[in-house]
C-alpha cells in the first residue's frame, strides 16, 4: 500500500505526524536571528518596555501571518511555486520569487554555519588570542580593504562551509520524514538543552545582574515611538520565517487533517520563547564583559556578527568555564541555523521538483550542488563578508519584506483568497479564526510592511549603504533584487512537468473560495456569505484525507463557472451541489478567464 | 538589579513563556486523527511516474475516480 500513487499526480513525501511538522517548524524558526538579533534590538528599543510591542507584533502580525503560510502550503499541498499556482495561475511568480529570495539566503547562510563550527573548535584553544576582532577581521577572515569580488579563498573557512554543504546534502537526500524530520527532532531539543545550560553559566558570572537590568529596565517613553513599533514587528517578521516559501512547503508535508493555527500558536511562541532566553543568555554574558572591562553594558552590547565573532569570544577567554561556554553557544548557534539552513534549501528543492517532476534524489542533487558551489566561490574569500553584508542587507529589506507585502495584497485584495484560507484553517483546526484574523492579515501587515519597506527604501536611497561603493550596491544589492523578481517572472513562465501539470486543481475539499467571490463579485452581489463560516462552507464537512486525496473525490468538483451562463448565482447553493452529478475538472481554483 | 526590571523580565517570562504552555495545552486538547492511508512511504515515484505515463489524458482521470480501484 502507498499513498504516493496518486493518480497522475506528482508524489506527495509528509512528516508522521504533527510533532515532527512542529519540531521542523520550529528549527525552521528559530535561528540565527534569535540568538544574535534580538537582544540587541530589545536593548535598542524601549529595553523591559520593548515586550509590549514584541507581544502585539507577534499576536497581530507574526502568528496571524504564519498561519497565513500554514493554510496556502496546507491547502494548495505544494511547494512554494506550485501551492500559489493552485491558488491562481498569476500567483506562481509569487511563489518563485519566494524560492529566490530561499537561494539567496541559502548561499550565504551556509557560511556563517562554517564560521560557528570553526569557533566551536576555536573555544578550545582560544585562538583569537587577546584581540578577538582583530582576530576575526584580519587573521581569520582576512578582510580586504577593497569591496570588491575577489576569489583570494580563505581554506580553512572554505572546508567548514563545504562540510555544512555535505551535511545539508545528506539530510536533505534522506527525505522529509527520515531526513529533515528526525534531524530537527533530534537537533531542537538539544539546542535548547544546550542554551539553557549556557544560559543557566552566563548567569552565575559575576556582573550579570547589571547585564539583565540593562535589557529589562524598561524606557516607557520608548512606547511612543514609532520606529520602536516597527522594530518590534520587524524582529518579529524576520525571527518567524513566514513570507518566504519556507512555512509554505512545510506544511505541504502536513497529513490533511492537521491542526493549523493550534501548531502555528506553538510554533510563534515557541519561537519567542527561544528569543526570551536568548536576552537573557546574552546580556548576562554582556553584563559580565561590561564589568570584566570596567565599562558600561550599553558600550559592549552589540548584535549580528559582531555579537557572535568579537564579544563573545571575548567573554568566553576570560568568564570561568569559558572553554564550555563557547562549546554551548557556538554549537547553539550552528544547530540553530542549520536546521534553518535545512528549510531554507528545501523550499528551492520541493519547487524544482515539483515543477520538473523529479524524484528526491535527483532534486536534491540539482539544487544542492549548484548552491554549493556558488557559495563556495563567492563567500569563503576574503571579499565574502562585504559580499555577505549587502546581500543579507537587501534581499531581506527589498526581497523578503516586498514579497510578503506583495503576496497579503494579492491574496487579501487582488484574489480575495483570505475567507478561503480562513475556513481552511478552521475545517481542520482546534483554534477557530474569525474575522479578526483576517483584518490582522490583509488589514495590518500590508500597512507594517508597507511602511518598513517604505522607510527602508528612502533611507537606503538617499544615504547609500554602509558606504560602500555604489557600483557594489548597484549590483549586489538593488541589482540582485529586482532581478530575483525577474527570474522569478521568467520561471513561472517555464511549463511544469506533465505529471504535475495534471493536478493543478487544489486536493482539498471545496470551500466557497476566492474564485466564486470574484464570480459574485463580478456580478455585482454582495458578499454577504462572507459573514458566517457555517453558512458559506458546506464544502467543510466533507472528506479530507489523503484516501479521499488519492481516490480523487475531493478533487473533481463542479466548476463554479460552469453557471455563469444558466443565471445561476446563488454561491452557496453552488456550493451545497458541488458533489452533484455534474462534474468537471478545472485546473486551478482561481482559473476564471 | 532594580526592581522594575525584575517584573519586567518576569512579565516577559510569564507572558511569552506562559503564552507557550497555552499553546502546548491547546494542541494537546485535540488529539490527531489517524487516518489508515497516513503513513506515506517514500520512494515509491517511480510508482507514480509509471502511473502518469500509462493514463496520461486528463479525461480517463475523471472516469477513475468516478469509481476509484482498490489500492490498499
Amino acid at each position: 500500500m502507498s499513498t504516493d500513487t496518486t493518480r497522475g499526480r506528482a508524489a506527495k513525501e509528509a512528516f508522521s505526524g504533527r510533532t515532527m511538522f512542529i519540531f521542523a517548524a520550529i528549527g525552521s524558526a528559530v535561528g540565527l536571528g534569535n540568538i544574535w538579533r534580538f537582544p540587541y534590538v530589545a536593548f535598542d528599543n524601549g529595553g523591559g518596555a520593548f515586550i509590549i510591542p514584541y507581544l502585539v507584533a507577534l499576536l497581530t502580525a507574526g502568528i496571524p501571518l504564519l498561519m497565513l503560510d500554514y493554510a496556502v502550503g496546507h491547502r494548495y499541498r505544494g511547494s512554494a511555486p506550485l501551492s500559489f499556482r493552485r491558488l491562481h495561475p498569476k500567483l506562481e511568480t509569487i511563489g518563485w520569487w519566494q524560492l529566490a529570495i530561499c537561494v539567496v539566503i541559502a548561499v550565504y547562510y551556509a557560511l556563517i554555519i562554517g564560521w560557528a563550527m570553526q569557533y566551536t573548535v576555536f573555544s578550545f584553544s582560544k585562538a583569537w588570542g587577546d584581540d578577538p576582532a582583530t582576530f576575526f577581521m584580519s587573521d581569520y577572515m582576512r578582510v580586504s580593504d577593497e569591496v570588491t569580488i575577489g576569489f583570494d579563498f580563505i581554506w580553512p573557512v572554505f572546508i567548514a562551509t563545504a562540510i555544512a554543504w555535505l551535511v545539508l546534502l545528506i539530510v536533505l537526500m534522506m527525505g522529509v520524514q527520515n531526513g529533515i524530520g528526525k534531524i530537527n527532532v533530534v537537533l531542537i531539543p538539544l539546542l535548547v538543552v544546550m542554551f539553557l545550560i549556557m544560559v543557566g553559566m552566563a548567569l552565575t558570572l559575576p556582573g550579570a545582574a547589571a547585564g539583565l537590568d540593562a535589557l529589562f529596565t524598561p524606557s516607557w517613553s520608548a512606547l511612543g515611538d514609532s520606529s520602536v513599533w516597527v522594530a518590534a514587528y520587524g524582529q518579529i517578521f524576520f525571527s518567524l520565517s513566514v513570507g518566504f516559501g519556507i512555512m509554505v512547503t512545510y506544511a505541504s508535508y502536513l497529513k490533511p487533517r492537521s491542526d493549523l493555527s493550534g501548531s502555528a500558536l506553538v510554533v510563534g511562541f515557541a519561537n519567542s520563547s527561544f528569543e526570551i532566553l536568548a536576552g537573557i543568555g546574552v546580556f548576562a554574558a554582556l553584563g559580565f564583559m561590561a564589568s570584566a572591562s570596567g565599562t558600561g553594558v550599553a558600550d559592549v552590547a552589540t548584535s549580528g556578527i559582531g555579537l557572535a565573532f568579537i564579544a563573545f569570544p571575548a567573554i568566553i577567554s576570560q568568564a570561568p568555564f569559558g572553554t564550555l561556554i563557547g562549546v554551548l553557544f557556538f554549537g547553539a548557534l550552528a544547530f540553530a541555523g542549520f536546521t534553518s539552513l535545512i528549510s531554507i534549501v528545501e523550499v528551492i528543492v520541493a519547487g524544482f521538483r515539483d515543477k520538473l517532476g523529479l524524484s528526491r534524489p535527483a532534486a536534491v542533487a540539482l539544487v544542492v550542488i549548484p548552491l554549493a558551489a556558488i557559495s563556495l566561490l563567492f563567500f569563503p574569500t576574503t571579499t565574502g563578508l562585504n559580499l555577505l553584508d549587502v546581500v543579507d542587507a537587501f534581499v531581506n529589506n527589498f526581497g523578503i519584506v516586498a514579497a510578503a507585502l506583495v503576496s497579503v495584497l494579492l491574496l487579501t485584495a487582488g484574489f480575495s483568497a483570505l475567507p478561503t484560507l480562513r475556513d481552511h484553517i478552521n475545517s481542520v483546526s482546534s483554534f477557530k479564526l474569525g474575522r479578526t484574523w483576517m483584518i490582522m492579515v490583509g488589514g495590518v501587515t500590508p500597512v507594517i510592511l508597507g511602511y518598513i519597506l517604505i522607510d527602508q527604501l528612502t533611507e537606503t536611497v538617499s544615504q547609500g549603504y554602509n558606504d560602500m561603493p555604489q557600483w557594489f550596491v548597484n549590483t549586489f544589492g538593488w541589482g540582485m533584487a529586482v532581478a530575483l523578481i525577474v527570474i522569478a517572472y521568467l520561471l513561472s513562465g517555464l511549463p511544469w512537468s506533465r505529471r504535475t501539470a495534471e493536478a493543478f486543481t487544489s486536493p482539498a475539499p471545496a470551500i466557497q473560495d476566492a474564485y466564486v467571490d470574484r464570480g459574485t463579485l463580478a456580478r455585482h452581489k454582495p458578499l454577504s456569505h462572507y459573514q458566517d463560516t457555517a453558512t458559506r462552507t458546506p464544502a467543510l464537512g466533507q472528506d479530507f484525507s489523503l484516501r479521499a486525496i488519492e481516490d480523487g473525490t475531493v478533487v473533481q468538483r463542479q466548476a463554479p463557472w460552469a453557471h455563469a451562463g444558466s443565471g445561476h448565482t446563488d454561491p452557496v447553493g453552488d456550493a451545497a451541489g458541488r458533489s452533484s452529478a455534474q462534474v468537471q475538472s478545472r485546473r486551478s481554483e482561481g482559473e476564471l478567464s | 538589579m532594580s526592581t522594575i526590571s525584575v517584573v519586567m523580565m518576569i512579565v516577559a517570562m510569564v507572558t511569552v513563556w506562559g503564552g507557550l504552555l497555552l499553546a502546548l495545552i491547546n494542541i494537546k486538547r485535540s488529539p490527531e486523527e489517524v487516518d489508515e492511508l497516513d503513513t506515506p512511504s517514500e520512494g515509491s515515484r517511480e510508482d507514480a511516474a509509471h502511473r502518469a505515463a500509462t493514463d496520461g489524458d486528463p479525461g480517463s482521470r475523471v472516469n477513475a475516480s468516478a469509481a476509484p480501484e482498490s489500492r490498499i
